[in-house]
């Protein structure tokens, strides 16, 4: 019987064309937009002279291109290994090799799996090569570089972005943590070979020829032994859909932005292994450890504008003399612990924590361990300000310990002091006395080294004496 | 003290609009009290209310003795929820959940364990121990909630919408299970638009209707009830 079924060539053809179309509907609906004819026409015959200045502008750097050419194998070789190390850590968000969910839906007709990935990674290929063809006319019309040159860095080019489709195939394909390792491990690899020809005097030009021989060898051997084995198609299919109609000048201009689903993404599997799954220590300090990490990246922009903050603070300030120095030191401890202490009580506004019983101090005793990142920031900064202003080793040591213990105890206050806030209770004078005799100290303890010791004394003497503050009164919760 | 909940003169508006106007009930030790009334009659606002998750302008809520305003933290320990909707995170496995539960509720681990195999072999998940919500299907995941909840040995529980997403072996455990609290003189309080199942799981309801109590009854009166939900449409 005759297959009713066209061939599969032609069938992605169509859905080739029938994509293109709505891509390109999409495109003129945005671009009509932000312009409009004549401004296009304006704007294109800008690009035009701009293009010839820019022509002439290279042009007269010839004695560069020249230099360049001369070294031009080394530069290969380290283009072509950073766009390997690109390949590796790309395989973190892409297949390589994108089938969409309309290029899936075929292998529920009778067209076979292998030749629909074979056809887009062959498809792929051609795009790469095509590309690089206009890459090389262009630059050979631009750059007042020999066209060898020219073609040598495009081949390196073509070669890195093959291998490197299949390595990033290859290499999606691993969940968690082996991932991590490998495209860590390689990465690191490659950087030590680079390093190994910049130290020693081998032949870069034999180097450069047998790196693309080793490429091709790759390319063979990971397309040769079984790349469609152990495949997730749901995370390909998911990504190659993100890959395919993420169109960059749409999101931009409409504000939406195509994701993949999070339970796909790295940092998620590298947490999802068995390890992940095995029954956590009985104390609540333990469980919500875990918690703390989703919340984290859910506030990851609040979090990277109060480090900016307090960088600039710190450094900005801190080269501007003594005085700023100790205000930005003083500072820096308040502005930061404000948001981390709002951004502690801010995980007890989540649904799920809105149905539990609030154990603040057993939450805040696992909050805690990820506080250490920034008490280690603060102290690399403040020993860097201080070797700066030419403080003697033994007084930034000094002056470091008094603010780590400071840093803790301020966070202790700052915490009681939202916590006291939600429970609708008022902070009491003590609290807010005993944060301002710290942020007087910190700003004094620069120039007289005296009041760190007595600052280390003071507060060491009282955890002695009383034990930790604590978060919240525990016979209240019971 | 024979009532487990006191709720007196509640008010509560969201954005200057008023949602819950003078409530006021009871609900006794022992006692399982359904709340019900049309969509948006708020229902769900008193459960929040109560769980502190809306701040109310005036009123008292007193769980067990604790007074919300006076000891939030130790009332907050006083209650336990069945949501609509499931409130699992995916960074936690089905038993790591119940272990959030347990810390949090300051149970005794031997005791957590004992209840957890019980729960599960009941709602038939036991394979599911180790898996990530995402890994399990909607009704599964309501299931898992359900234990969380259940785990605990609290006063009160607070049920929305009890049986949405159960298998009906599923229901019919959770029936008997809560009669069989109701008798250990656990109170009960829920929402539910499924008048037929509980009228026999409940000893009173409270009508409510446009954010105010319309009545307060014996669920003996369960036709008359259903005609007035009605007559109120």
């Amino acid at each position: 019987m005759r297959n009713p079924y066209p061939s599969l060539v032609q069938t992605l053809s169509w859905l080739r064309r029938n994509r293109f179309r709505k891509k390109w509907k999409l495109y003129k609906l945005i671009y009509s937009v932000v312009m409009d004819f004549t401004y296009g026409i304006y704007l294109f015959a800008f690009l035009v002279i701009s293009l010839i200045a820019f022509k002439n502008y290279l042009s007269e750097m010839q004695p560069v291109f020249a230099m360049f050419q001369s070294v031009s194998y080394s530069w290969f070789i380290t283009i072509l290994i950073a766009f390997v190390i690109r390949s590796l850590f790309n395989s973190t968000r892409s297949s390589g090799v994108y089938i969409t969910s309309a290029e899936y839906q075929l292998t529920l007709l009778p067209y076979k799996k292998e030749q629909v990935w074979l056809y887009c990674l062959v498809e792929k290929f051609i795009k790469i090569t095509i590309y690089t063809i206009l890459l090389f006319l262009a630059l050979v019309i631009l750059l007042p570089v020999h066209s060898e040159v020219i073609f040598l860095l495009c081949f390196t080019l073509w070669i890195s972005n093959l291998t490197g489709t299949v390595i990033e195939w290859r290499l999606f394909q691993l969940g968690g943590l082996k991932k991590f390792f490998c495209v860590v491990g390689l990465s690191l690899l490659l950087i030590g070979f680079r390093l190994v020809i910049m130290y020693y005097p081998l032949p870069v030009k034999e180097v450069l020829f047998s790196s693309y021989a080793v490429l091709l060898v790759i390319l063979i051997v990971l397309l040769a032994f079984s790349p469609l084995k152990n495949v997730d198609w749901a995370k390909v299919v998911s990504f190659g859909d993100v890959k395919v109609w993420n169109m960059m000048a749409v999101q931009r201009i409409t504000k939406v932005q195509v994701k993949p689903p999070t339970k796909f993404q790295l940092l998620n599997q590298m947490f999802r292994g068995k390890r992940a799954k095995r029954p956590l220590p009985y104390k609540l300090s333990s469980v919500s450890v875990r918690l703390w990490l989703p919340f984290f990246k859910d506030h990851l922009e609040t979090i990277f504008k109060t480090i900016g903050t307090f960088l600039l603070l710190m450094v900005v300030f801190g080269f501007q003399g003594k005085i700023p120095l100790q205000i930005s030191f003083s500072l820096g401890i308040v502005v930061v612990n404000a948001v981390i202490s709002s951004l502690f009580v801010y995980q007890f506004q989540s649904p799920l924590m809105q149905v539990l019983p609030w154990r603040f101090a057993d939450w805040y005793q696992s909050f805690k361990k990820w506080y250490l990142s920034f008490i280690v920031l603060y102290s690399l900064v403040a020993a860097a300000m201080l070797y700066f202003y030419h403080y003697s080793l033994l007084s930034i040591l000094l002056n470091i310990v008094f603010y780590i213990v400071w840093l803790r105890v301020d966070l202790d206050l700052a915490v009681i002091a939202k916590v006291k806030s939600l429970k609708k209770e008022w902070e009491t004078g003590k609290s807010v006395m005993i944060r301002f005799i710290g942020f007087v100290s910190v700003f004094f303890s620069i120039s007289y080294q005296w009041i760190s010791i007595v600052g280390i004394l003071s507060l060491v003497a009282y955890f002695v004496w009383k034990g930790p503050i604590p978060i919240d009164n525990e016979k209240e919760s019971d | 003290m024979s009532n487990c909940l006191e709720i007196d003169g509640l008010h509560l508006s969201i954005k200057k609009v008023k949602i819950l106007n003078d409530i006021s009930f009871s609900v006794p030790y022992g006692k399982i009290t359904a709340l019900v009334g049309h969509n948006g009659a708020g229902k769900s606002t008193i459960m929040k209310a109560i769980m502190g998750w809306q701040e109310k302008e005036d009123g008292k809520i007193v769980l067990d003795g604790v007074n919300q305003d006076e000891e939030f933290l130790k009332f907050k320990t006083r209650f336990s929820l069945i949501p609509e909707e499931p409130l699992l995170t995916s960074e936690l496995t089905v038993y790591q959940h119940f272990q959030l539960y347990g810390t949090s509720y300051r149970m005794d681990e031997e005791t957590l364990k004992e209840k957890v195999d019980y729960y599960m072999k009941a709602f038939e998940i036991q394979d599911k121990m180790n898996e990530f919500p995402e890994e399990l299907s909607k009704g599964m995941r309501q299931k898992v909630q359900t234990i969380c909840a259940l785990l605990p040995d609290v006063p009160l529980l607070l049920i929305d919408e009890p049986f949405m997403g159960l298998d009906i072996y599923a229901a019919q455990f959770l029936i008997d299970e809560l009669k069989k609290r109701k008798e250990q003189g656990t109170s009960i309080l829920l929402t539910t638009h499924q008048l037929e199942k509980v009228k026999d799981l409940c000893d009173q309801y409270v009508l409510l209707s446009n954010g105010s109590i319309s009545e307060v009854g014996n669920i003996d009166d369960f036709q008359g009830l259903k005609r007035r939900m009605v007559e109120d449409a």
